[in-house]
């Protein structure tokens, strides 16, 4: 069954197929899982939640919102340490043979060659909902494993605080409970996680370890933008502005993060954030990584606000920079406004 | 009924605004859509009857799955391509600004487009003249996340009086669309706003 849906998966129209990312995350896979490395093959799958998951057959998935959110190596070889646990540990077999309505079960693989890959594929792994007992038993083996590759444990447990931090940044915003992320569906209160994670990494010290951020951010740093605009088609607009809010704290001179944080202003449009996507763009605009868009976005607000002037500077701008964009006729309608 | 539907259908489940649907067949000649937009057909398309929707209309010819045709009628200021139920759930859900320019207005049709995980592309974005206006067509790709299908499509659209008429056909980027795309041209050319 397994075998079916990795076939599928291999087919699919989500299935991220870049040959240096997908080099990267297998060979952390396989610097983390050692004897397991013959057995694990990593799947990038473009979907902007956080998550990753790891089936019997080794097939894991790695989604490409969990790229977005991580900030170093470490940090990802704490969640694939963990998935690699759960295959360990062979959870995920134990299951499968726990589960009491094997026709229920049946009936879901049954719907699956109906569905898309991702739909499907979901279908198949919400059946495999660990205990928390599991999960633990995964953390620590994770937590272990990524210590034993040279990572900084101390790394494990910021990725839940980082990832809680998004999650009340939410609900601060839309006043509703913080219960959508994919992952913490079926995993322990993630307060007790963290803290469980940080006595470990106490425990196993190893703090001057080097996280490898550079060299995650140079593997990412082709793909980052088109994640960045999947992670807006959620519209989860208080985790994205939390989670730009800690890339630029991260890196303050990163004109990529600061266009993207304008957007999510402009995006989510709420009282003031005309202005604050304004100061964003205009921040971005003088720092390298920026993409062209930016002069784009400040086109649009100066031609909303009446600047014609600055609307067309900013236009030109963007055409100088994107002459084959897919907008240029539309752009060039603008600039003949007012002339 | 959500399979068949696509995204719009699944919104309107969200929405909680369920009730039985036909398809009817379309009448040759001029077709008044929710009384706000005209057209002339040419007989080979199916009207989804019964769309808990008073500004939004699903054409057919082939069938859903294969093509779509969308008309929405009279959008205004703070509403939605759907209908949305009021409550907390539905504020991360993108409102019509009459202010809106284009590219914006696009941008808000890819949200629908995209909001169950399928990839929207924006591929060409021009000014056009749409219902005896200076309105905009955009053409775009879309995979599909229910099904992997890869789809291309065309829309059409202006803002009048501060409010927004679309006309988006979509289909399969393999026979489908290629299909149908002449005859999704010639019905946009010929369409015209009715007074409410």
């Amino acid at each position: 069954m397994m075998d079916r849906e990795e076939e599928r998966l291999r087919q699919s129209p989500f299935l991220v197929k870049d040959p240096a990312l997908c080099a990267y995350v297998q060979d952390l896979a396989c610097r983390l899982g050692r004897d397991h490395c013959p057995d694990i093959r990593t799947y990038i799958v473009r979907s902007a939640h956080f998550n990753a998951n790891m089936a019997p057959n080794g097939m894991m998935q790695v989604w490409t919102g969990l790229l977005l959110r991580v900030e170093n190596e470490a940090q990802l070889a704490a969640v694939i340490g963990h998935e690699i646990g759960h295959y360990a540990a062979r959870h995920a077999v134990a299951q499968l043979k726990s589960i009491k309505s094997r026709s229920a079960f049946a009936s879901v693989v049954g719907v699956v060659p109906l569905a898309g890959t991702l739909v499907g594929l979901g279908a198949i792994m919400g059946q495999f909902a660990y205990n928390r007992e599991n999960e633990r038993t995964a953390d620590q083996i994770g937590i272990e494993l990524m210590a034993k590759a040279g990572f900084p444990p101390q790394e494990a447990p910021k990725v839940w605080s980082n990832l809680l931090q998004e999650l009340k940044a939410e609900q601060d915003w839309t006043g509703e409970p913080a219960s959508r992320s994919v992952l913490f569906a079926t995993h322990p209160p993630e307060k007790e996680r963290q803290a469980n994670l940080e006595a470990r990494a106490k425990a196993l010290g190893r703090a001057d370890q080097d996280p490898r951020t550079e060299a995650y951010r140079k593997a990412m740093a082709p793909w980052r933008r088109g994640w960045f605009e999947d992670e807006f088609k959620r519209r989860k607009f208080g985790e994205s502005l939390a989670l730009l809010g800690r890339l630029l704290a991260v890196d303050p001179l990163d004109g990529e993060v600061a266009y993207f944080q304008g957007e999510a202003y402009r995006l989510r449009a709420s009282e003031g954030d005309t202005q604050r996507a304004m100061e964003s763009y205009q921040k971005a605009a003088g720092l390298p990584g920026v993409p062209a868009e930016v002069h784009r976005a400040l086109g649009g607000l100066h031609r909303r606000a009446g600047h014609l002037e600055e609307m067309r500077s900013a236009y030109r701008r963007y055409l100088e920079a994107r002459p084959d964009a897919e907008d240029v006729e539309m752009i060039r309608s603008y600039l003949k406004e007012g002339s | 009924m959500m399979r068949k539907l696509g995204f719009f259908a699944v919104l309107f489940l969200l929405a909680g605004c369920v009730k039985p649907t036909t398809w009817v067949g379309v009448l040759t000649g001029e077709v008044v859509v929710q009384e706000r937009l005209s057209v002339r057909a040419d007989g080979v398309w199916s009207r989804l009857e019964g769309l808990p929707a008073p500004k939004h209309e699903i054409w057919t010819a082939d069938g859903i799955t294969l093509d779509q045709l969308h008309f929405h009628t009279g959008i205004a200021e703070g509403e939605s391509l759907v209908v949305v139920k009021e409550g907390p759930a539905a504020k991360p859900i993108p409102r019509f600004r009459a202010d809106m320019q284009a590219d914006e207005v696009v941008e808000f049709y890819g949200v629908f487009a995209s909001h169950d995980g399928s990839a929207f592309k924006l591929e060409k974005l021009a000014p056009c003249r749409f219902a005896e206006q200076n309105g905009f067509r955009w053409e775009f790709s879309r995979t599909r996340k229910f099904d992997d299908v890869r789809t291309r499509g065309v829309g059409y659209g202006v803002i009048s009086g501060g409010q927004l008429y679309l006309l988006v056909f979509e289909a399969p980027r393999i026979h489908y669309f290629a299909k149908h795309a002449g005859r999704v041209e010639a019905l946009a050319q010929s369409a015209r706003l009715k007074k409410p």
